[in-house]
């Protein structure tokens, strides 16, 4: 009581104009305030407690681009100083007559490798597989169909071209023999070693004591020369690997900044990292659902790890976003690719061969191969995928009803591991027996006479002669099925301002229109939500104005 | 016509902030949703974030100062004057009726307001808060171990943006239902809230009851000696003035020692003087030691004679008598002990005075 009496007596003394407030606690500064005359306060009394925080809360939200700053590892493998010379070795200084020759003059040295490359696909064109019920089989381009050239029974004279061995013509082939082995497809550093067309792969003769000598480690020309060639013609095939991505003047970054010199300048082996001669990455194409061959992948993250932006939520889309989907917006940069192959134009007109081609070159068509359709720079197309795929052969049993997915690919958006991935989509139509709902080996390479289509144009003929050779039943009736195959984009990546942007899927019209397992933020909605909740903003606007608007009307009203 | 000071500080930092970010996340949240374009996808998607994180902090802070200050208690729903209060503003506010509530600087909200702000504060902040943190941390969270996709946490979160739109559209626009239709507005930014005289004299007392009622409690919690030695010293100094403070200095300057022993014989107070004559330098070395601190055999007698001769009541004037100081020197004084009273007359120690009379002994 005392304390207020006091307290009393100091407030006692507000008359007086000599006095001076001292910072109190309490009811005697309060009081003061209160009866001190009102001014507005100024606008610089303000910032410090509105304006200045303002400013740096908002420069905070419109600077702060996350708190992950990691650094991207980029792997550049140092290249030997200086390779062997192949050139000084007393072996390889006598003329081979046949490329074997050449080969055990190298095995006489390397005499432990012909066992490694006898393992590898490269070699067996077959990889055991194990299903889902623990069965192994054995799948490979020997016994994989496509929906190109279909599958190489009865055409290896052809198709093994690309083998890397020597003599593959028939399905007799011996795998055991190391002689066979063609050792300089994939080492020779002098660019002039040649396969002869149509001739299982053996090696033209004329210089073999020059190549001999000029093997080194493999280069991009060395994998590109069949791996950009297939399907009979350059980028045909993948659409992402094309001969020219190796020509330093044609490659550049905007082409992809990994092979272009003044990009990373990579070897493909320095992402397709090869031990004893097994190399890294599986194409989906001959691959299963082998969890070996699934995870046989190079992959961008062994290299820029899965966290590589600084912005945290970009990096949060790896759990499901491949980061090819973003950063290889188109393909088929250089040359065409072909998109569609139509098996079911083909055959004489009038008795006669026909050769068409559109003015653009992106169409053509001919008696023995029906109708090519190409594209260039092309928009991939995108889908849920865990790896694995589901292959096709002699023993798949397709529904013709429908269009048949030559290698469909599994996952979707409920499976952790899938994510979505960019595809070349193949389109095609193919002969398959309208009886037993197989697919069929079609001949296509070979004389006449020998039921070969380009030579006889007879699908009956060709069709009888393939299945026989590779062993399994034709009923006799055929029929031309829709097919799709999908060949997952890989190459041709672009520099990172060319990457999607984000409204290209988070946006009405999303490039990922198809994939709608999922909520996609930006493309999706609840759109009954949208409605309701527009029609409570709205309701809360048009009571807000009507009652405004009678206040007015009120007010009016009191004046008069 | 008054001006009131209703909003502190802190009250509009974090109203004003709140509101700015609350808007800009309903603009950067329909860029993300997909309604509009403004700022670009990914930009929008980071101030939303980084918005959020500013928001969250914020709200943080604000319930900290809500606590410390006693600000929730402006949340504690009621029924009081409800109905009165919604009457108000479909009837009243055209018959220029007045405000069925009184704002103030305690009680800053209506019951309408208060069942609204403390439902945003409950319901829906934590909602768009907890949506928002999940959605944000979608594949940490939901869709680490389950296939869960997005929908419900979206759905959730747009729900609450919309409910927030609303709120802020009625909530503007019953700003400009105060004394004049800007006055809410302006009291918002500058603290002064313009009333009425009426309400201006409500607010300006209420403000002082409450004020006089936490002095009241503190008063009643506290030691009433402290209390007034507060009291005292407060006065003093608003005055500049106090009459025993010429007495102290007279007696310091004299170099008479003053010395306040309690029930116990423990010294409680000794003065400046005291301490010169004892030859102590610090207060510490003789507060609570028992009066026959630095005395020997015979001077430790005659001085406990003196203190239970004082303790039943007499007073005690001695002639010369002997002293050791710290030191060990001796010196000679002559004092007087009178007892100490407390409000009731209980004897509850002695106090008294020494002159130093060295000199003259010699």
């Amino acid at each position: 009581m005392i304390y207020i009496k006091c307290y009393r007596a100091c407030l006692s003394l507000k008359h007086r104009r000599t006095f001076t407030p001292v910072k109190m606690k309490g009811v005697y500064q309060q009081k003061l305030i209160l009866l001190k005359s009102y001014k507005m306060k100024t606008f610089f009394k303000l910032v410090p407690s509105l304006i200045l925080p303002m400013l740096l809360v908002f420069t905070f939200i419109f600077t702060y681009k996350g708190w992950e700053e990691k650094e991207i590892v980029i792997a550049k493998l140092e290249k030997a100083s200086k390779n062997v010379d192949h050139s000084k070795f007393a072996e390889l200084q006598k003329p081979f007559a046949t490329p074997q020759e050449m080969t055990a003059a190298c095995l006489s040295c390397h005499n432990q490798r012909a066992e490694e490359i006898m393992s590898t696909a490269h070699w067996n064109w077959s990889t055991p597989d194990t299903l889902s019920d623990g069965r192994v089989r054995h799948i490979g381009k020997k016994n994989v169909l496509n929906n190109f050239c279909v599958g190489i029974n009865t055409n290896e004279m052809l198709c093994s071209g690309c083998h890397i061995g020597y003599g593959y013509s028939d399905k007799n082939f011996d795998f055991h023999n190391p002689n066979n082995i063609d050792c300089i497809i994939c080492h020779d550093n002098s660019g002039k070693y040649k396969k002869s067309k149509g001739q299982a792969g053996m090696a033209d003769t004329t210089n073999l004591k020059e190549m001999a000598q000029s093997v080194g480690p493999t280069n991009n020309k060395n994998c590109s020369k069949c791996h950009a060639m297939g399907g009979g013609g350059n980028n045909v095939k993948h659409g992402d690997l094309d001969m020219d991505m190796t020509d330093q003047d044609i490659c550049t970054k905007d082409i992809d900044v990994h092979m272009a010199k003044d990009g990373a300048d990579l070897n493909c082996s320095q992402c397709h990292i090869t031990s004893h001669h097994q190399i890294r990455g599986t194409g989906p194409m001959t691959n299963s659902t082998s969890l070996h061959n699934a995870e046989n992948r190079a992959t961008c993250t062994e290299c820029h790890t899965d966290r590589p932006h600084n912005n945290p939520t970009l990096n949060d889309h790896y759990n499901k976003v491949a980061c090819q989907t973003c950063h290889i917006p188109t393909y088929a940069k250089i040359n065409k690719t072909t998109v569609n192959w139509d098996w079911s134009t083909t055959g004489l007109r009038n008795g006669e061969q026909f050769k068409e081609e559109a003015p653009d070159k992106m169409k053509k068509s001919d008696s023995g191969h029906g109708t090519h359709t190409y594209g260039k720079n092309l928009k991939p197309e995108y889908f849920w995928w865990n790896g694995k795929t589901e292959v096709t052969t002699l023993e798949t049993q397709i529904d013709p009803t429908k269009v048949v997915d030559m290698n469909a690919l599994h996952g979707d958006y409920s499976e952790l591991d899938s994510k979505i991935y960019p595809f070349k989509v193949m389109r095609g139509k193919q002969p398959y027996d309208s009886k037993n709902n197989t697919f069929v080996q079609i001949h296509t390479f070979g004389p006449k006479g020998s039921g070969a289509y380009w030579s006889d144009f007879d699908w009956d003929k060709s069709i009888r002669s393939g299945m026989e050779y590779a062993g399994y039943p034709y009923s006799g009736k055929f029929a031309f099925v829709e097919t799709r195959s999908f060949w997952p984009v890989n190459h041709m990546v672009s520099p990172k301002t060319e990457a999607l942007s984000c409204t290209e899927c988070h946006s009405q019209n999303s490039v990922l229109a198809g994939l709608n397992d999922f909520y996609l933020p930006g493309r999706d909605r609840n759109n009954y939500l949208d409605w309701a909740g527009k029609l409570f903003v709205l309701f809360a606007a048009l009571g807000v104005i009507g009652h405004s608007i009678l206040r007015v009307m009120a007010r009016k009203r009191n004046i008069r | 016509m008054k001006k009131v000071y209703i909003y502190n500080k802190y009250n509009r930092f974090w109203h004003w902030t709140q509101a700015a970010l609350i808007l800009f996340l309903v603009v950067t949240g329909l860029e993300v949703h997909g309604t509009m374009k403004l700022f670009g996808y990914q930009n929008a998607v980071t101030y939303h974030n980084n918005a959020a994180w500013s928001l969250i902090v914020l709200i943080i802070f604000t319930i900290f100062w809500d606590f410390t200050i006693g600000e929730w208690r402006q949340y504690i729903p009621t029924f009081d004057l409800m109905t009165e209060q919604i009457k108000y503003y479909i009837t009243g506010i055209f018959n220029k009726a007045p405000h069925p509530t009184h704002k103030t600087k305690y009680t800053k909200f209506n019951p309408l307001q208060r069942m609204t702000y403390l439902g945003l504060k409950l319901m829906i902040i934590p909602v768009m808060i907890l949506s928002g943190v999940l959605y944000f941390y979608f594949f940490n969270t939901i869709h680490s171990g389950t296939a869960l996709d997005l929908q419900w946490i979206a759905i959730i979160h747009t729900f609450g943006a919309f409910v927030l739109v609303g709120f802020v559209l009625v909530h503007i626009y019953l700003t400009t239902t105060g004394h004049t239709v800007t006055s809410s507005v302006e009291a918002m930014i500058t603290g002064w809230e313009e009333m009425s005289d009426e309400d201006a004299k409500y607010a300006i007392e209420e403000g002082l009851q409450v004020k006089i009622n936490e002095m009241k409690k503190e008063i009643r919690s506290s030691n009433r000696d402290e209390l007034l030695d507060v009291a005292l010293r407060d006065v003093e100094a608003k005055f500049g003035y106090t009459h025993d403070s010429n007495l102290r200095q007279a007696v310091d300057h004299s170099g008479i020692g003053y010395f306040k022993i309690n029930s116990q014989g423990r010294y409680t107070e000794v003065n400046e003087g005291w301490l010169n004559l004892y030859k102590c330098t610090a207060l510490s070395d003789v507060i609570n030691q028992p009066i026959a601190l630095n005395r020997d055999e015979s001077d430790r007698k005659v001085v406990e004679d003196i203190f239970t001769t004082v303790m039943q009541g007499k007073t005690v004037q001695s002639g010369e008598v002997k002293r050791t100081c710290k030191d060990g020197q001796v010196g000679y004084h002559t004092f007087t002990a009178s007892p100490v009273l407390d409000e009731n007359g209980v004897i509850i120690g002695m106090e008294g005075f020494i002159i130093d009379t060295t000199n003259q002994h010699q």
